[in-house]
C-alpha cells in the first residue's frame, strides 16, 4: 500500500507509561482491602478429603470467614475452553490443589489460621506422565478417564477420553512415495510463565452484587463463571482488571476468584483479597509438558511426501484453555506443503498443576520436534538446511490444503495465503547470520577453540496468530459531538500496549489527532464482551477489525446525515478530520467545501460491532488465510567438558503484517525470543516424587534468563499487506504479534548445537547436564 | 525450598535488637542464645524466616557496627570486617591485589542489588555449601575471628564449618577475616558453574598455587557445592606438591577431585553431573593459575 499514514507505523509509548514508571500506576495489590485470604493446599498429588476440621482455625481471632468443599454451590463452575470444576472439590489433583480458605485480618493470621486446619486425606495413586497417563490402566483422574479431547462449547463439563484425529491425503501413501523417511521423538519440559505480579484478586460482594477487582487475561470469562456458579445474572457481577502485571497466557486461573468471593459473601460483604506468593504462583500455572513422535518422509529431490505427527500434552490436574491439541495438530499441515499429514493428539490429564497456554499453545514444542526431523532429512538428502526448507516452506499466494472440519476442531477451508513472506524472512536472517561462509555442512562445526565447538542453525515457523474469533467479541465506540472518539473494548491490555494500538487505529481511521481518542477497556459493565480474551495474538486483529468495523458505522451513519447536504450519494462522501466532504472531487476543491462536523451533528454517534454468532477465522478477504510466520538463526558455542551452551549471536525475522506501533512490536518479538531461549535452556521444572514438592518454586531455582544470558539479538521486522480497505479484514493487514517470537527458541538452539557436536537434543530445556550426557553416550544421528 | 501444605511468606512476629557497640551485641547474644538470630545483610535470614524455616524470638541487628565494615593490610595479614559488603569486596584494590580469586568471586555473586546489602560474614555464617567467598578464603588459609562475652578465639575458616548451615559459632560473632598475606611467585584463580547469570553455583572451585624452580611448591584447592560443607581437594593438593608444571600432572591429579567431594542430586544439578565437572573446573583452575603465577 503506497498509502501515507499519519498515526499508524508510529511507535507511540502507551498512555500508561509514564505512571508505570514512576508507581503511581494503581495495580490490584495498591487497592485497599479488609480481609487477607490464604489457602490451604494440598501436600498429595492425588487425594480424597477423608474429613476435615476447621474448627480450630475458625476460632483464632482476627479470622473472619473460612470455607471448605462443604461450604460451595454444588454445581460446577464454567471456565471458557476448560473443564468446569467445582469452587472447592473434597478430590485433590495436584499438590498444591486448593482445600480450604481462610479469610483473616492479616496475612499473618489467615497463615496461623490455615495449620489449625485438620485433614484426614486418602491418598490416592498418581500419574505425571501424559502418555502413561493415557493409558486405560492409569489412575483415574476424573471418572471418565484422563484423556481429554478438544472442543468449542461453552460450557461443556465432559472429557471426550479420546485423542484428536487430523488427517488429509493418505498417509501410507505419502510415505510409500518417499525415498527418505526418518522418525524421532522428542520431550519439553513444562515452561513457568513467571509474570511479574502473581495472580492476584480482591472481592466484594454487597447484596446481590458482586464486584472483582483482578489481574486478568479474560476478565468476561470470570464474570461468566462467577455469574453461573452463583446464579447470579452476568449484569450483577462486574470484573475489573484495570492493569496486569504480565500474564504470557498465565493469568486466567478463575477458581480463586470464586474462592474469594465466597469468603467475602461468609464475611458479610467485606473486600477480601488473594494475592499469590511467589511460591504459589509457580506451581499453580505451567505451560504443558510434553512429548511428541515425529514421522516425515520426502522425495530425492527434496519434496515433502507425508508428515505424521503424535503428541502426549499433560494439561495437568485441571487444565485451562483446552483445544490445544486442535490447535497444535495444525502446524505440520500450516508450516510445510505437504499434501499427506495424519496428527493424532492426547490432551491428558496429569497429577500436576494447571497446565495453560504461554505465548501459544504448544507450538514451541511442536516447532522443536518437526523442526528437528526436517533437519535430519534435509541431512539425508544431502541438503543444506535453509534450501530444504525454502524448497518446502509456502509463502504468500500459495493455496494451503483445507484443514479437515472434525467433531472436535473447526478447521478452515481451502485458501490462500496472505501476509506470509517465508521465503523472504529466510534470506533475510541467512545474510544476517553469514550462513552461506559459515555453513560447513550437517554436523560441522563453524569453528573449534580447544574444548568449544562452534555450530550455527536456522529454522523457521508459521503458525495462527491473531486468528479470529470474531463471533465471540464485542467492540464499540462512541464518536462525540466535537467528533473526539470513545473506544468501550472487549479487548483487555495486558501490559502489551494494545490500548494504545487500538487508539492509534482509531485516530488512523478518523483522521483525527491521537489525543482526541480515549479508550475504555478492563471493566465488564463497560458492557462488551470477549470469551476468549487477551490469548492467541488476536486483540489487535479481533478487536481492531471490529473496532474499524463499528467505526466505519458511524462513518457511513454521518455520510448519511451529509449527503443531501453536499447533494452527493452517501457512498461519494468521504469522513475525515471531523468533516464530511465529497470524494469524487478534487481534494483541494472538495475541502473548501466542506461541513464540519459542528455543524451536522447534535449528538454523540454510537456503533457497535460483534461478528456473526459463531464466526471464525473472517480475518481476510474470502479465500484467504492470514498466518505468522518466522525465521530465526543462531550461533553457539558448546563447551564440549561442562555441556555448557553460549549464546553468542541470534536473528530472528518475522512478519507482523502491518505494524501499527513498530516499537511494541518489536518489544513483542524480542520479549518473546528471549522467553524461549529460557525455555530452551533453564528453565528446568523439577518435581521431587519423593519430598512431594515442586522444587523450582521460586525464582532463586526457577532460571529465567537475566540480561546477561542474552545474546546480541538482531530483530527484523517485515512488513507485507494486502491490498484492501483497512477494515475488511485485519485492521490495515496487521497480524498478531504476541506469540510468534517464541516458537523458535528449543528448534533453533537443538539445530545449532546439532551442527556444533553433531549429536541431536531430543529433549527440552538442554540443561549442561543433559548436554554433556549427549556429548559422552548420545549415539549420532 | 517448599512447604507445600502451607505456604507461608509472612514472618513470625519477633523482637529487633538494634545495638551500637559490639559489647552490647555481645551482650543481647548472651542473654537470649539460641532463640536469637543475628542479621547482617538479611540476604539469607530474611528468605528463612518468611519461610518459617527459622523462627527467632529476637534478632540481633548488627548493621550499626560500622566498626566491623573495613579491609585493611596490618602487617603481613588481610583483614576484612565480617560487615563487609561484597560490593566492597569487588571495588577494593586491596582485595584485587592480595586475593584475587576473592574478587573473582566478588563479580560472579549474585545480582548488583545483593551485591550491595549481603556481607562476607553472612556468607561464611550461613555456611552453605555453596558459599562463593568461601573456596578462595579456604585457599589462602583465611582465619575468622569469633568473639563472645566470654572472650575471643581465632580459627582457621576450615574448622569452622561442620555441616550444611552449621558452623561452630554459637552465640558468637564473626568479626573478622584474616588472611596471611602470600609472598613469592603465586597465582590464584577462581570459578562458578551455574545454571545461568547471578545463580548460587552447581560446582565452584578457587586454586592457589606456589611455584619455584618449574615445580608446585604449594597447591591449594578448595570447591564448594560438592560436600556438606565448603572443602579442601587434599588428594589433588598431595599429589601435585614438589611436582613438575606440566600438564599431564595436573590432569592426572585433577581427575583425583572424585575422593575428595561427595556431591548429591538436587534443584541445581546432578551428582553425576557435579562429579564430571569438578575435575575439569580443577584442571581449568590449576591452568589459569599457574599461568598467572608465571607471568
Ligand atoms: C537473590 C540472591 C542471590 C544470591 N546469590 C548468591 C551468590 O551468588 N553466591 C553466594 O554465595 N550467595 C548468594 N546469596 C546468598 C547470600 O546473599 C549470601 O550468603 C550473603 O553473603 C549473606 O550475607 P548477609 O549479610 O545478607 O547475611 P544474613 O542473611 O544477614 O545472615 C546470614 C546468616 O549468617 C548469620 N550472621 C550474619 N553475620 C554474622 C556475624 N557477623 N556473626 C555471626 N553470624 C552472622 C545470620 O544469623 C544468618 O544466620 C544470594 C542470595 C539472594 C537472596
Amino acid at each position: 500500500m503506497a498509502e501515507k499514514f499519519s498515526v499508524i507505523g508510529k511507535s507511540i509509548p502507551a498512555k500508561e507509561t509514564k505512571i508505570k514508571a514512576t508507581g503511581e500506576c494503581k495495580y490490584v495489590d495498591d487497592l485497599p482491602t479488609d480481609l487477607h485470604v490464604k489457602i490451604l493446599r494440598s501436600p498429595y498429588p492425588h487425594a480424597m478429603i477423608k474429613n476435615i476440621d476447621v474448627s480450630a482455625a475458625e476460632k483464632l481471632d482476627g479470622v473472619e470467614a473460612v470455607i471448605t468443599y462443604k461450604d460451595v454451590p454444588n454445581r460446577l463452575m464454567p471456565r471458557g475452553c476448560a473443564r468446569a470444576l467445582y469452587i472447592l472439590d473434597p478430590h485433590l489433583r495436584h499438590v498444591g490443589d486448593e482445600v480450604a480458605a481462610v479469610a483473616a485480618i492479616s496475612e499473618s493470621i489467615a497463615e496461623d489460621a490455615l495449620t489449625l486446619i485438620k485433614v484426614d486425606y486418602e491418598v490416592l495413586p498418581a500419574v505425571f506422565d501424559p502418555e502413561e497417563a493415557a493409558k486405560p490402566d492409569a489412575p483415574k483422574i476424573y471418572p471418565e478417564g484422563n484423556v481429554y479431547g478438544p472442543q468449542y462449547e461453552p460450557l461443556h463439563e465432559k472429557g471426550i477420553n479420546a485423542p484428536t484425529l487430523l488427517e488429509w491425503g493418505d498417509i501410507n501413501k505419502g510415505f510409500s512415495e518417499a525415498d527418505v523417511i526418518v522418525e524421532d521423538t522428542f520431550e519439553v519440559g513444562p515452561q513457568i510463565h513467571a509474570a511479574v505480579e502473581p495472580h492476584i484478586c480482591i472481592t466484594s460482594w454487597v447484596g446481590d452484587e458482586l464486584t472483582v477487582w483482578t489481574a486478568n487475561q479474560v476478565p468476561y470469562e470470570v464474570r461468566e463463571g462467577l455469574a453461573y456458579v452463583f446464579e447470579m445474572p452476568e449484569s450483577k457481577v462486574r470484573v475489573l482488571s484495570p492493569f496486569i502485571g504480565g500474564g504470557f497466557g498465565g493469568k486466567y486461573l478463575n477458581r480463586y476468584h470464586a474462592i474469594c468471593a465466597l469468603l467475602s459473601k461468609q464475611s458479610g460483604g467485606k473486600k477480601t483479597k488473594i494475592r499469590f506468593t511467589r511460591e504459589e504462583e509457580q506451581t499453580n500455572s505451567k505451560r504443558f509438558l510434553s512429548k511428541q513422535y515425529i514421522k516425515i518422509g520426502a522425495k530425492k529431490d527434496g519434496t515433502l511426501t507425508a508428515i505424521y505427527f503424535k503428541g502426549y500434552a499433560d494439561l495437568g490436574g485441571y487444565g485451562n484453555f483446552f483445544g490445544n491439541s486442535g490447535f497444535w495438530g495444525e502446524y505440520p499441515a500450516a508450516a510445510y506443503k505437504v499434501n499427506n499429514s495424519r496428527f493424532e493428539g492426547w490432551d491428558v490429564h496429569t497429577n500436576h498443576f494447571t497446565s495453560q497456554p504461554m505465548r501459544s499453545v504448544q507450538v514451541p514444542a511442536t516447532v522443536f520436534s518437526v523442526e528437528s526431523v526436517i533437519d535430519q532429512v534435509a541431512k539425508k538428502l544431502n541438503m543444506d538446511p535453509t534450501e530444504f526448507r525454502l524448497m518446502n516452506m509456502p509463502q504468500t499466494g500459495d493455496v494451503m490444503p483445507p484443514l479437515p472440519y472434525t467433531a472436535n476442531t473447526v478447521g478452515y477451508p481451502r485458501a490462500e495465503l496472505e501476509g506470509y513472506p517465508s521465503k523472504k524472512l529466510m534470506k533475510l536472517v541467512k545474510d544476517e547470520l553469514g550462513w552461506d561462509k559459515k555453513w560447513k555442512g550437517w554436523g560441522r562445526p563453524v569453528e573449534e577453540n580447544g574444548t568449544k565447538k562452534r555450530g550455527i542453525g536456522i529454522v523457521y515457523s508459521g503458525y495462527e496468530g491473531g486468528f479470529c474469533h470474531d463471533g465471540f467479541m464485542s467492540m464499540a465506540a462512541s464518536m462525540n459531538k466535537d467528533g473526539s472518539i470513545n473506544i468501550m473494548a472487549g479487548t483487555q491490555d495486558l501490559g502489551n500496549s494494545s490500548n494504545m494500538t487500538m487508539c492509534q487505529l482509531a485516530a488512523e481511521f478518523m483522521g483525527i489527532p491521537l489525543e482526541d481518542v480515549n479508550i475504555f477497556t478492563g471493566d465488564t459493565s463497560i458492557g462488551q464482551y470477549d470469551y476468549f480474551g487477551a490469548r492467541a495474538s488476536r486483540e489487535l486483529t479481533t478487536g481492531g477489525h471490529l473496532l474499524l468495523k463499528a467505526l466505519e458505522e458511524i462513518k457511513q451513519k454521518v455520510r448519511i446525515i451529509a449527503a443531501p447536504r453536499l447533494g452527493v450519494k452517501p457512498e461519494e462522501v468521504e469522513i475525515k478530520g471531523k468533516m464530511a466532504y465529497v470524494r469524487t472531487k478534487a481534494e483541494t476543491d472538495a475541502l473548501k467545501e466542506a461541513i464540519p462536523f459542528a455543524e451536522l451533528i447534535t449528538s454523540s454517534i454510537t456503533a457497535g460491532a460483534s461478528g456473526e454468532p459463531g464466526s471464525v477465522f473472517p480475518e481476510t478477504a474470502p479465500g484467504k488465510k492470514v498466518r505468522n510466520s518466522m525465521v530465526a538463526g543462531i550461533e553457539v558455542e558448546v563447551d564440549t567438558e561442562t555441556g555448557e551452551v553460549k549464546l553468542l549471536n541470534m536473528v530472528t525475522a518475522n512478519c507482523p503484517g502491518k505494524a501499527i506501533n513498530p516499537e511494541v512490536v518489536k518489544g513483542q518479538y524480542q520479549g518473546a525470543t528471549i522467553m524461549s531461549l529460557g525455555y530452551a535452556l533453564w528453565e528446568d521444572f523439577v518435581y521431587d516424587e519423593n519430598k512431594r514438592a515442586y522444587l523450582t518454586d521460586s525464582f532463586t531455582d526457577y532460571r529465567v534468563p537475566r540480561a546477561q544470558d542474552v545474546p546480541p539479538l538482531k530483530t527484523i521486522v517485515l512488513e507485507e499487506t494486502p491490498d484492501r480497505p483497512p477494515h475488511e479484514g485485519t485492521p490495515y493487514g496487521a497480524q498478531g504479534v504476541g506469540e510468534l517470537g517464541c516458537w523458535s527458541g528449543p528448534a533453533v538452539v537443538a539445530s545449532a548445537i546439532y551442527n556444533a557436536l553433531g549429536k541431536r537434543m531430543q529433549k527440552s530445556p538442554m540443561t549442561a547436564e543433559k548436554v554433556l550426557e549427549l556429548i559422552k553416550e548420545g549415539e549420532n544421528k | 525450598m517448599s512447604y507445600p501444605h502451607v505456604i507461608t511468606k509472612t514472618i513470625k512476629e519477633f523482637k529487633l535488637i538494634s545495638p551500637t557497640t559490639i559489647e552490647e551485641a555481645l551482650y543481647a547474644l548472651n542473654e537470649y542464645k539460641t532463640d536469637t538470630r543475628i542479621i547482617a545483610g538479611g540476604t539469607d535470614l530474611v528468605p528463612l524466616m518468611k519461610h518459617r524455616a527459622v523462627t527467632p524470638k529476637y534478632v540481633v541487628s548488627i548493621e550499626k557496627l560500622k566498626e566491623l565494615d573495613y579491609v585493611r593490610l596490618v602487617g603481613d595479614q588481610l583483614r576484612i570486617g565480617a560487615l563487609t559488603k561484597i560490593n566492597t569486596i569487588k571495588n577494593s584494590d586491596v582485595i584485587m591485589k592480595n586475593c584475587y580469586s576473592l574478587y573473582e568471586a566478588s563479580l560472579v555473586f549474585a545480582t548488583p542489588q545483593i551485591r550491595n546489602v549481603a556481607t562476607i560474614g553472612g556468607n561464611i555464617c550461613r555456611s552453605s555449601p555453596s558459599a562463593d567467598t568461601v573456596p578462595s578464603l579456604l585457599v589462602f588459609n583465611a582465619q575468622v575471628k569469633l568473639v563472645n562475652q566470654k572472650g575471643e578465639r581465632i580459627i582457621p575458616l576450615e574448622q569452622f564449618f561442620t555441616g550444611p548451615g552449621l558452623n561452630v559459632a554459637d552465640s558468637d560473632l564473626l568479626t573478622e577475616i584474616i588472611i596471611p598475606i602470600e609472598k613469592g611467585e603465586y597465582g590464584t584463580a577462581f570459578h562458578k558453574i551455574s545454571r545461568n547469570t547471578s545463580d548460587l553455583a552447581k560446582v565452584n572451585c578457587a586454586v592457589k598455587v606456589s611455584i619455584s624452580h618449574e615445580k608446585f611448591s604449594d597447591v591449594k584447592v578448595a570447591l564448594g557445592a560438592v560436600s556438606d560443607r565448603p572443602i579442601r581437594a587434599k588428594n589433588v593438593e598431595k599429589l601435585l606438591i614438589d611436582k613438575k608444571i606440566n600438564a599431564e600432572n595436573i590432569e592426572k591429579a585433577s581427575e583425583m577431585v572424585i575422593n575428595d567431594i561427595n556431591p548429591i542430586t538436587d534443584v541445581r544439578s546432578t551428582e553425576i553431573y557435579r562429579k564430571e565437572i569438578s575435575k575439569v573446573l580443577v584442571k581449568r583452575m590449576l591452568n589459569l593459575a599457574v599461568e598467572r603465577a608465571q607471568k
